[in-house]
Protein backbone atom coordinates (compact mmCIF):
# COMPACT_ATOMS: atom_id res chain seq x y z
CA UNK A 1 0.00 0.00 0.00
CA UNK A 2 2.49 2.47 0.96
CA UNK A 3 4.53 1.89 -2.33
CA UNK A 4 1.49 2.69 -4.33
CA UNK A 5 0.66 5.48 -2.59
CA UNK A 6 3.53 8.20 -4.63
CA UNK A 7 1.90 6.23 -7.87
CA UNK A 8 -1.19 6.99 -6.81
CA UNK A 9 -0.57 10.67 -6.57
CA UNK A 10 1.22 10.73 -9.52
CA UNK A 11 -1.72 9.78 -11.57
CA UNK A 12 -4.13 11.49 -9.72
CA UNK A 13 -1.91 15.06 -10.53
CA UNK A 14 -1.83 13.77 -14.52
CA UNK A 15 -5.24 12.73 -14.94
CA UNK A 16 -6.43 16.22 -12.87
CA UNK A 17 -4.36 17.85 -15.40
CA UNK A 18 -5.74 16.46 -18.69
CA UNK A 19 -9.07 17.13 -17.35
CA UNK A 20 -8.06 20.70 -16.64
CA UNK A 21 -6.64 20.89 -20.13
CA UNK A 22 -8.94 19.38 -22.14
CA UNK A 23 -12.87 19.96 -20.21
CA UNK A 24 -11.99 23.02 -18.26
CA UNK A 25 -10.87 25.14 -21.60
CA UNK A 26 -13.21 27.85 -22.31
CA UNK A 27 -15.11 27.64 -26.14
CA UNK A 28 -12.51 29.36 -27.96
CA UNK A 29 -14.13 32.79 -29.83
CA UNK A 30 -14.82 33.26 -33.38
CA UNK A 31 -11.35 35.01 -33.65
CA UNK A 32 -9.48 32.80 -31.86
CA UNK A 33 -10.52 29.62 -33.94
CA UNK A 34 -10.18 31.78 -37.02
CA UNK A 35 -6.86 32.66 -35.72
CA UNK A 36 -5.85 29.10 -35.21
CA UNK A 37 -7.12 27.77 -38.10
CA UNK A 38 -5.30 30.42 -40.34
CA UNK A 39 -2.29 29.17 -38.22
CA UNK A 40 -2.09 25.71 -39.60
CA UNK A 41 -2.16 26.74 -43.39
CA UNK A 42 0.28 27.48 -45.41
CA UNK A 43 0.19 30.66 -47.23
CA UNK A 44 -0.58 29.73 -51.06
CA UNK A 45 2.32 31.84 -52.41
CA UNK A 46 5.06 31.25 -49.61
CA UNK A 47 7.06 28.95 -48.77
CA UNK A 48 6.68 27.81 -45.59
CA UNK A 49 4.90 31.14 -44.32
CA UNK A 50 1.54 30.69 -42.56
CA UNK A 51 -1.73 32.60 -43.78
CA UNK A 52 -1.72 33.90 -40.39
CA UNK A 53 1.17 35.80 -40.87
CA UNK A 54 1.65 36.91 -44.36
CA UNK A 55 0.00 40.01 -46.28
CA UNK A 56 -0.13 38.47 -49.38
CA UNK A 57 -3.43 38.59 -51.50
CA UNK A 58 -3.63 35.09 -51.20
CA UNK A 59 -3.11 34.97 -47.67
CA UNK A 60 -6.19 37.85 -47.08
CA UNK A 61 -8.68 35.45 -49.57
CA UNK A 62 -8.11 32.49 -46.98
CA UNK A 63 -8.46 34.66 -44.10
CA UNK A 64 -11.40 36.01 -45.55
CA UNK A 65 -12.68 32.47 -46.23
CA UNK A 66 -12.26 31.58 -42.87
CA UNK A 67 -14.05 34.29 -41.54
CA UNK A 68 -16.52 33.46 -43.27
CA UNK A 69 -16.78 29.65 -42.99
CA UNK A 70 -16.26 30.19 -39.13
CA UNK A 71 -19.23 32.02 -39.34
CA UNK A 72 -21.08 30.27 -41.41
CA UNK A 73 -20.49 26.92 -38.82
CA UNK A 74 -18.15 25.37 -40.46
CA UNK A 75 -16.07 23.03 -39.16
CA UNK A 76 -12.23 24.17 -38.74
CA UNK A 77 -11.41 20.81 -40.58
CA UNK A 78 -13.83 21.38 -43.54
CA UNK A 79 -12.34 24.66 -43.86
CA UNK A 80 -8.48 23.36 -44.12
CA UNK A 81 -9.91 20.63 -46.00
CA UNK A 82 -11.28 22.97 -48.77
CA UNK A 83 -8.29 25.38 -48.93
CA UNK A 84 -6.48 22.50 -49.65
CA UNK A 85 -8.91 21.41 -52.30
CA UNK A 86 -8.06 24.40 -53.80
CA UNK A 87 -4.54 24.19 -54.37
CA UNK A 88 -4.03 20.71 -54.90
CA UNK A 89 -0.68 19.47 -54.99
CA UNK A 90 1.18 22.00 -52.96
CA UNK A 91 0.65 20.80 -49.12
CA UNK A 92 -0.98 23.95 -48.00
CA UNK A 93 -1.44 21.89 -44.76
CA UNK A 94 1.09 23.10 -41.99
CA UNK A 95 -0.23 20.40 -39.19
CA UNK A 96 -0.33 16.74 -41.74
CA UNK A 97 -3.69 15.38 -41.82
CA UNK A 98 -4.64 13.07 -38.84
CA UNK A 99 -5.84 10.36 -41.43
CA UNK A 100 -3.91 8.40 -44.29
CA UNK A 101 -0.18 8.54 -44.48
CA UNK A 102 -0.01 11.78 -42.99
CA UNK A 103 -1.41 10.40 -40.07
CA UNK A 104 2.23 8.21 -39.37
CA UNK A 105 3.42 11.56 -38.11
CA UNK A 106 1.18 11.79 -35.39
CA UNK A 107 0.93 7.95 -34.35
CA UNK A 108 4.69 7.21 -34.83
CA UNK A 109 6.00 8.92 -31.78
CA UNK A 110 3.24 6.98 -29.75
CA UNK A 111 4.45 4.33 -31.16
CA UNK A 112 8.53 4.91 -30.32
CA UNK A 113 7.31 6.06 -26.61
CA UNK A 114 5.23 2.41 -26.02
CA UNK A 115 8.01 0.34 -27.57
CA UNK A 116 10.72 1.75 -26.13
CA UNK A 117 8.79 1.40 -22.32
CA UNK A 118 8.09 -1.82 -23.16
CA UNK A 119 11.94 -2.39 -24.26
CA UNK A 120 13.01 -1.32 -20.82
CA UNK A 121 9.82 -2.68 -18.96
CA UNK A 122 11.29 -6.61 -20.44
CA UNK A 123 14.88 -5.17 -19.98
CA UNK A 124 14.64 -4.15 -16.41
CA UNK A 125 12.23 -6.01 -15.52
CA UNK A 126 14.19 -8.87 -14.69
CA UNK A 127 16.54 -7.28 -12.41
CA UNK A 128 13.81 -6.89 -9.42
CA UNK A 129 12.19 -10.09 -7.08
CA UNK A 130 14.71 -12.16 -8.04
CA UNK A 131 16.80 -12.72 -5.29
CA UNK A 132 20.30 -14.42 -5.74
CA UNK A 133 21.04 -16.53 -3.14
CA UNK A 134 24.46 -18.03 -2.32
CA UNK A 135 24.70 -22.03 -2.99
CA UNK A 136 27.15 -24.22 -1.22
CA UNK A 137 29.47 -23.94 -4.34
CA UNK A 138 29.71 -20.40 -4.10
CA UNK A 139 30.72 -20.13 -0.52
CA UNK A 140 33.08 -22.91 -0.97
CA UNK A 141 34.51 -20.56 -4.04
CA UNK A 142 34.58 -17.89 -1.73
CA UNK A 143 36.40 -19.72 1.12
CA UNK A 144 38.77 -21.06 -1.39
CA UNK A 145 39.73 -17.82 -2.47
CA UNK A 146 39.73 -16.27 1.39
CA UNK A 147 42.26 -19.00 2.04
CA UNK A 148 44.47 -18.27 -0.85
CA UNK A 149 44.58 -14.61 -0.55
CA UNK A 150 45.20 -15.46 3.43
CA UNK A 151 48.05 -17.54 2.47
CA UNK A 152 49.79 -15.11 0.00
CA UNK A 153 49.75 -12.89 2.82
CA UNK B 1 40.19 -15.40 -10.53
CA UNK B 2 37.65 -13.50 -9.79
CA UNK B 3 38.45 -11.04 -12.78
CA UNK B 4 37.86 -14.15 -14.93
CA UNK B 5 34.13 -14.65 -13.36
CA UNK B 6 33.18 -11.34 -13.93
CA UNK B 7 34.65 -12.06 -17.46
CA UNK B 8 32.33 -15.05 -18.01
CA UNK B 9 29.71 -13.11 -16.92
CA UNK B 10 29.95 -9.91 -19.34
CA UNK B 11 30.67 -12.70 -22.11
CA UNK B 12 27.07 -14.18 -21.47
CA UNK B 13 25.06 -10.90 -21.53
CA UNK B 14 27.12 -9.13 -23.87
CA UNK B 15 25.61 -11.67 -26.67
CA UNK B 16 22.04 -10.97 -26.73
CA UNK B 17 22.95 -6.77 -25.85
CA UNK B 18 24.93 -6.80 -28.81
CA UNK B 19 22.57 -8.42 -30.80
CA UNK B 20 19.98 -6.27 -29.97
CA UNK B 21 22.25 -3.07 -30.64
CA UNK B 22 22.35 -4.47 -34.49
CA UNK B 23 18.95 -4.81 -34.73
CA UNK B 24 18.09 -1.39 -33.43
CA UNK B 25 21.15 0.07 -35.52
CA UNK B 26 19.86 -2.43 -38.68
CA UNK B 27 16.06 -0.71 -38.55
CA UNK B 28 17.04 2.82 -38.25
CA UNK B 29 19.57 2.23 -41.15
CA UNK B 30 16.56 1.16 -42.99
CA UNK B 31 14.53 3.84 -42.25
CA UNK B 32 16.93 6.39 -42.75
CA UNK B 33 17.88 4.92 -46.50
CA UNK B 34 13.80 4.51 -47.48
CA UNK B 35 13.75 8.79 -45.92
CA UNK B 36 16.46 9.48 -48.84
CA UNK B 37 14.89 7.55 -51.29
CA UNK B 38 11.37 9.26 -50.52
CA UNK B 39 13.61 12.64 -51.10
CA UNK B 40 15.07 11.62 -54.16
CA UNK B 41 12.51 10.39 -55.92
CA UNK B 42 9.32 13.07 -54.63
CA UNK B 43 8.93 15.60 -57.49
CA UNK B 44 9.68 19.30 -56.30
CA UNK B 45 5.93 20.95 -56.76
CA UNK B 46 7.31 24.00 -58.40
CA UNK B 47 8.50 21.91 -61.60
CA UNK B 48 5.47 20.98 -62.29
CA UNK B 49 1.95 23.04 -63.79
CA UNK B 50 0.08 22.36 -60.58
CA UNK B 51 -3.05 20.94 -60.63
CA UNK B 52 -6.15 22.70 -61.38
CA UNK B 53 -9.47 22.17 -58.93
CA UNK B 54 -12.01 23.43 -61.41
CA UNK B 55 -10.33 22.14 -64.85
CA UNK B 56 -13.08 19.45 -66.17
CA UNK B 57 -15.77 21.04 -63.74
CA UNK B 58 -18.47 23.58 -63.74
CA UNK B 59 -16.87 27.13 -63.53
CA UNK B 60 -17.14 28.50 -59.91
CA UNK B 61 -19.13 31.72 -59.39
CA UNK B 62 -17.42 35.19 -60.28
CA UNK B 63 -18.70 37.16 -56.72
CA UNK B 64 -16.97 40.66 -57.15
CA UNK B 65 -18.50 43.66 -58.13
CA UNK B 66 -18.01 45.35 -61.76
CA UNK B 67 -15.42 47.97 -61.21
CA UNK B 68 -16.01 48.50 -64.71
CA UNK B 69 -18.00 47.68 -67.63
CA UNK B 70 -21.45 45.82 -67.30
CA UNK B 71 -22.61 43.52 -63.93
CA UNK B 72 -21.61 39.68 -65.12
CA UNK B 73 -23.48 36.79 -64.18
CA UNK B 74 -21.87 33.61 -65.22
CA UNK B 75 -24.33 31.54 -64.40
CA UNK B 76 -26.55 33.02 -67.67
CA UNK B 77 -23.52 33.20 -69.46
CA UNK B 78 -23.48 31.62 -72.98
CA UNK B 79 -20.78 32.31 -74.59
CA UNK B 80 -17.31 31.26 -74.54
CA UNK B 81 -15.65 32.94 -72.22
CA UNK B 82 -12.35 33.47 -71.17
CA UNK B 83 -11.68 34.80 -67.25
CA UNK B 84 -8.54 36.46 -66.34
CA UNK B 85 -7.11 37.32 -62.90
CA UNK B 86 -4.35 39.89 -63.01
CA UNK B 87 -3.04 42.69 -61.28
CA UNK B 88 -1.46 46.41 -62.49
CA UNK B 89 1.50 45.42 -60.61
CA UNK B 90 1.99 42.27 -62.19
CA UNK B 91 4.61 42.84 -65.21
CA UNK B 92 3.54 39.99 -67.39
CA UNK B 93 -0.04 41.02 -66.88
CA UNK B 94 0.59 44.21 -68.19
CA UNK B 95 2.43 42.35 -71.18
CA UNK B 96 -0.59 40.43 -71.79
CA UNK B 97 -3.00 43.19 -71.96
CA UNK B 98 -3.04 43.58 -75.84
CA UNK B 99 -3.65 40.17 -76.11
CA UNK B 100 -6.61 40.07 -74.01
CA UNK B 101 -8.01 43.40 -76.52
CA UNK B 102 -6.93 41.61 -79.62
CA UNK B 103 -9.32 38.74 -77.83
CA UNK B 104 -12.30 40.81 -77.19
CA UNK B 105 -12.18 42.89 -80.21
CA UNK B 106 -12.29 39.70 -82.61
CA UNK B 107 -14.46 37.54 -80.89
CA UNK B 108 -16.73 40.13 -78.92
CA UNK B 109 -17.90 41.18 -82.71
CA UNK B 110 -19.03 38.04 -83.96
CA UNK B 111 -20.93 37.27 -79.94
CA UNK B 112 -18.99 33.96 -79.88
CA UNK B 113 -16.77 34.79 -77.31
CA UNK B 114 -16.35 37.59 -74.02
CA UNK B 115 -13.34 38.23 -71.50
CA UNK B 116 -14.03 39.19 -67.94
CA UNK B 117 -11.10 39.72 -65.72
CA UNK B 118 -11.22 39.54 -62.34
CA UNK B 119 -9.17 41.88 -59.99
CA UNK B 120 -5.92 40.15 -58.03
CA UNK B 121 -4.66 41.56 -55.04
CA UNK B 122 -4.74 45.14 -56.53
CA UNK B 123 -6.76 48.67 -55.61
CA UNK B 124 -9.87 49.31 -57.18
CA UNK B 125 -8.67 52.87 -58.44
CA UNK B 126 -5.57 51.30 -60.07
CA UNK B 127 -7.03 49.20 -62.25
CA UNK B 128 -9.52 52.11 -63.55
CA UNK B 129 -6.31 54.27 -64.30
CA UNK B 130 -5.06 50.85 -66.09
CA UNK B 131 -7.92 50.61 -68.21
CA UNK B 132 -7.98 53.98 -68.87
CA UNK B 133 -4.53 54.24 -70.04
CA UNK B 134 -4.13 51.27 -71.90
CA UNK B 135 -8.10 50.39 -73.42
CA UNK B 136 -9.71 47.46 -72.85
CA UNK B 137 -13.31 47.41 -72.94
CA UNK B 138 -14.72 44.22 -71.11
CA UNK B 139 -16.13 43.76 -67.54
CA UNK B 140 -13.24 44.28 -64.70
CA UNK B 141 -14.37 42.63 -61.60
CA UNK B 142 -13.30 43.80 -58.38
CA UNK B 143 -10.99 41.37 -55.99
CA UNK B 144 -13.64 40.60 -53.60
CA UNK B 145 -10.71 39.73 -50.91
CA UNK B 146 -9.63 37.52 -53.29
CA UNK B 147 -12.07 35.32 -52.31
CA UNK B 148 -12.72 34.06 -56.59
CA UNK B 149 -9.53 33.30 -56.97
CA UNK B 150 -9.12 31.15 -54.17
CA UNK B 151 -12.60 29.77 -55.81
CA UNK B 152 -10.57 29.21 -58.87
CA UNK B 153 -7.35 27.80 -57.06
CA UNK B 154 -5.62 30.89 -58.36
CA UNK B 155 -2.28 32.34 -56.45
CA UNK B 156 0.21 33.69 -59.12
CA UNK B 157 -1.50 36.00 -61.63
CA UNK B 158 -1.82 36.21 -64.91
CA UNK B 159 -4.10 33.06 -64.74
CA UNK B 160 -6.85 32.72 -67.22
CA UNK B 161 -9.41 30.03 -68.42
CA UNK B 162 -11.05 29.19 -71.02
CA UNK B 163 -14.90 28.28 -70.29
CA UNK B 164 -17.02 26.34 -72.79
CA UNK B 165 -20.84 28.00 -73.42
CA UNK B 166 -21.61 25.26 -70.86
CA UNK B 167 -20.14 26.53 -67.91
CA UNK B 168 -17.53 24.01 -67.34
CA UNK B 169 -13.94 24.97 -67.51
CA UNK B 170 -12.04 23.27 -70.18
CA UNK B 171 -8.48 25.09 -70.43
CA UNK B 172 -6.24 26.82 -67.77
CA UNK B 173 -3.53 29.17 -68.59
CA UNK B 174 -0.69 29.92 -66.13
CA UNK B 175 0.83 32.91 -67.52
CA UNK B 176 0.13 35.09 -70.12
CA UNK B 177 -2.65 33.89 -72.80
CA UNK B 178 -1.83 34.71 -76.74
CA UNK B 179 -4.95 35.68 -78.46
CA UNK B 180 -4.30 33.32 -81.73
CA UNK B 181 -3.63 30.20 -79.23
CA UNK B 182 -7.42 30.48 -77.36
CA UNK B 183 -9.34 31.51 -80.84
CA UNK B 184 -7.46 28.04 -82.24
CA UNK B 185 -8.28 26.45 -78.90
CA UNK B 186 -12.36 27.32 -79.21
CA UNK B 187 -12.14 26.31 -82.83
CA UNK B 188 -10.77 23.13 -81.89
CA UNK B 189 -13.26 22.42 -79.30
CA UNK B 190 -16.30 23.85 -81.27
CA UNK B 191 -15.14 21.22 -83.92
CA UNK B 192 -15.25 18.16 -81.37
CA UNK B 193 -18.49 19.57 -79.63
CA UNK B 194 -20.81 19.36 -82.76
Amino acid sequence: MKVWAPWMAVLFVVVAALFVGTVGQQEPTPTERAQSVASTIRCPTCDSQAVSSSDTPSAQAVRSLITDRIEAGDSDEAIRDYVDSRYPGQNLLLDPAGSGFGGLVWALPVIMVVVAVAGLVVRFGSYGGVSRTASAADRDLVAAAQQASEDDA
Amino acid sequence: MTDAVTDVENDVEAAPRSRAVRWAAASVGVVMALLVVMLLTSKNADDQPSASPVLGQSAPALGGAALIGEPFDIGTNDRWLVVNFFATWCVPCVQEHPQLRLLQEDMAATGQARVVSVVYGDKAEAVKVFFEENGGEWTVLDADDGRTALDWGVAKVPESFLVAPTGIVVERFQGGVVAADVRQLIDRYEVEGS
